[in-house]
């Protein structure tokens, strides 16, 4: 049975975070409306990483290869051979989502650190191949004038429009995540991450869980890509590169790691950071790393689940008995 | 038979750990399988439900050549295995644990779907559970709670309950008394005989040989990855050998062996 929303309270949360969301474009500043409608196309990708690293407990350090596959499919294909964008964006989660599948057999023979540093060596391959294949990607220089999305007349070619496309999506997948991870898939996923073994010995094909989730989340990533490479209309490497995963992984981290609504927080936290810190280059790295540690040790259920215990001692403190 | 062996060897990497191996459990049978710490007997039985591939040799569940296939699918067949430390799902309710144990037959996409035989399997899955909640009223109490917050002997119970959730024809238990309080090793073993009256076949590896083999119908004796005594339990209590090897030193004091927590195999 399907399970969107367990309890009242998160229910509301959720409400208020919807409506929220909706009324920031209203304010007419566009820069909320921009770093805002980013947020949204990270947190598609961090709840990807949040089903697989979370709920099935295996590591990618090289998620942000998905999102730029996306992306340059995407673009590539309504570029250079006049797709139209929506077929286009499609075929680039198929494609990206299959791709993940068939590395997938090979890539989960390994675990744990093997497996990290597998991820980070494919995510960085990747990444080299887009800056490389300069004849296909444009290389270094760029991908340019990337055509947008639209319905019938209605185009999405501004700020304010893109923003609840992105938002619609991220949404969109937000429930399907919730969806999985209260199923039978999410019962099995979630009994690999705490011993393979057992879960394989009760009939779970824990290969080919694993080898679907990563799939699944690398949809996500493309979808997350291909809505970046229309948003912006110029795409080239750096977003997607190693850097980006570490990104990712904080997100996942900060919003809890088994927790889907978390990714909208962590994915926030992120990229507040990174704009508060923008002037100082690239220190947000530094800092990110040490945010893992932070939270990993005083937190590891993630910020909000961390802050909800804290208030609930205090208040349990305040009130006498 | 039910589980023949024959003539099996397991390897780690170029390691033999077990060595030409042969035994066999029938219908309604306890079969037990003693040997020091480190004769293989953990590795056996995992070569046997498929987490290990069988470096030569074959397994046979009834006719069938179960060599070679993955543990996932060896459940649906009737293969039901307690692992050494227990497996638990440790984040997760003692209830799902039990739930899991369904996985294998309460299966497929169309469990999300609710189609008209969900509500027929739901009932199936409720009536599992209850049993299990019979042979262990304690985990009753305990179904909402986490598992990895059980005591042990509560998991040692959670973890046979998974197991019975299969509906297994063929029960492996990998020292299920380590660490439990006497009585309640007592109780499982009671378990477990009641388990080969209903016709189980059942292959008990333990510590407490003693025990074992008092309730066991047939046992081997393992050494070094190899069988190196085969016989009724009756005469292997009291096969000179066994007793000076096996019963001498843990002769009573099960409770007493340091708990090992087995680690998770990943
Ligand atoms: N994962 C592994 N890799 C390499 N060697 C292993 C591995 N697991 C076990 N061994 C070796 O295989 C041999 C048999 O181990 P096994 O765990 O089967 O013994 P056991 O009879 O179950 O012992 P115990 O009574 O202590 O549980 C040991 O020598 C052990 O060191
Ligand atoms: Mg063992």
């Amino acid at each position: 049975m399907p399970h969107f929303i367990r309890g009242r309270g998160k229910m509301l949360a959720i409400a208020t975070l919807v409506v929220l969301l909706s009324i920031v474009p209203l304010l007419g500043n566009n820069y909320y409306t921009s770093v805002l409608l980013i947020i949204g196309i990270h947190a598609i990708v961090t709840v990807g990483l949040c089903l697989l690293m979370g709920y099935t407990g295996q590591v990618s350090l090289g998620h942000a290869a998905f999102y730029g596959i996306g992306a340059y499919i995407a673009a590539i294909l309504s570029k250079t051979y006049h797709v139209d964008p929506w077929l286009a964006m499609v075929v680039a989660i198929i494609a990206t989502a299959a791709f993940a599948f068939a590395i997938g057999f090979p890539v989960f023979r390994l675990r744990g650190n093997y497996l990290a540093m597998a991820t980070l060596g494919l995510g960085i391959i990747i990444w080299i191949l887009f800056r490389e294949l300069d004849w296909i990607t444009g290389g270094q220089s760029g991908f340019l004038d990337i055509p947008t999305l639209s319905i019938g007349g209605f185009a999405f070619d501004s700020d304010f429009r893109f923003y609840y496309l992105v938002w619609g999506f991220c949404l969109a997948v937000m429930f399907i995540s919730q969806n999985i991870v209260g199923s039978r898939m999410g019962r099995a996923m979630r009994a690999i991450r705490d011993s393979e073994s057992a879960s394989q010995s009760l009939g779970i094909n824990a290969t080919l869980v694993k080898v679907k989730i990563l799939a699944l989340s690398a949809a996500y990533a493309a979808l997350a890509g291909s809505l970046y490479a229309y948003y912006v209309g110029f795409i080239d490497p750096p977003p997607f590169g190693f850097l980006f995963s570490i990104r990712l992984v904080v997100m996942a981290v900060v919003g809890g790691l088994a927790s889907i609504w978390g990714a909208i927080f962590g994915a926030a936290s992120v990229r507040l950071l990174t704009e508060f810190l923008h002037p100082f280059g690239d220190i947000d790295v530094v800092l990110f790393g040490l945010i893992i540690v932070v939270v990993m040790i005083l937190s590891p259920q993630g910020v909000i689940r961390g802050l909800g215990d804290l208030w609930r001692r205090i208040s349990r403190r305040l009130t006498p008995s | 038979m039910i589980l023949s062996v024959d003539h099996v060897s397991v390897a780690y990497g170029k390691l033999n750990a077990v060595w030409d191996v042969s035994l066999g459990v029938g219908k309604g049978e306890i079969v037990t399988l003693i040997g020091a710490n480190g004769a293989g007997k953990t590795t056996l039985l995992n070569a046997i439900v498929g987490l290990l591939p069988v470096k030569s040799g074959a397994v046979y569940l009834g006719e069938r050549n179960i060599t070679g296939r993955k543990a996932h699918k060896l459940v649906k067949l009737g293969i039901g295995y307690v692992a050494e430390g227990r497996g638990m799902f440790g984040s997760m309710s003692v209830l799902d644990n039990l739930i899991l144990g369904a996985y294998a037959q309460h299966g497929g996409w169309t469990s999300q779907l609710g189609d008209a035989t969900w509500l027929l399997r739901r009932e199936d899955l409720k009536r599992r559970i209850e049993h299990v909640y019979q042979l262990f009223p304690r985990l009753t109490t305990r179904e909402n709670q986490k598992a990895g917050s059980l005591s042990g002997g509560e998991q040692q119970m959670l973890a046979i309950g998974r197991a019975l959730m299969t509906a297994p024809k063929l029960l492996l238990l990998d020292e299920p008394s380590l660490g439990l309080a006497p009585n309640l090793a007592r109780e499982i073993f009671g378990l477990l005989n009641r388990l080969r009256d209903d016709g189980m076949a059942i292959l008990l590896v333990e510590q407490d040989a003693v025990a074992s083999l008092r309730i066991a119908d047939r046992g081997y004796v393992m050494e070094m990855g190899r069988i190196v005594i085969e016989d009724t339990a009756k005469h292997l209590i009291n096969n000179d050998k066994v007793r000076q090897a096996y019963l001498g030193q843990v002769w009573g004091s099960a409770s007493e062996t340091p708990a090992q927590e087995g680690e998770n195999q990943i």
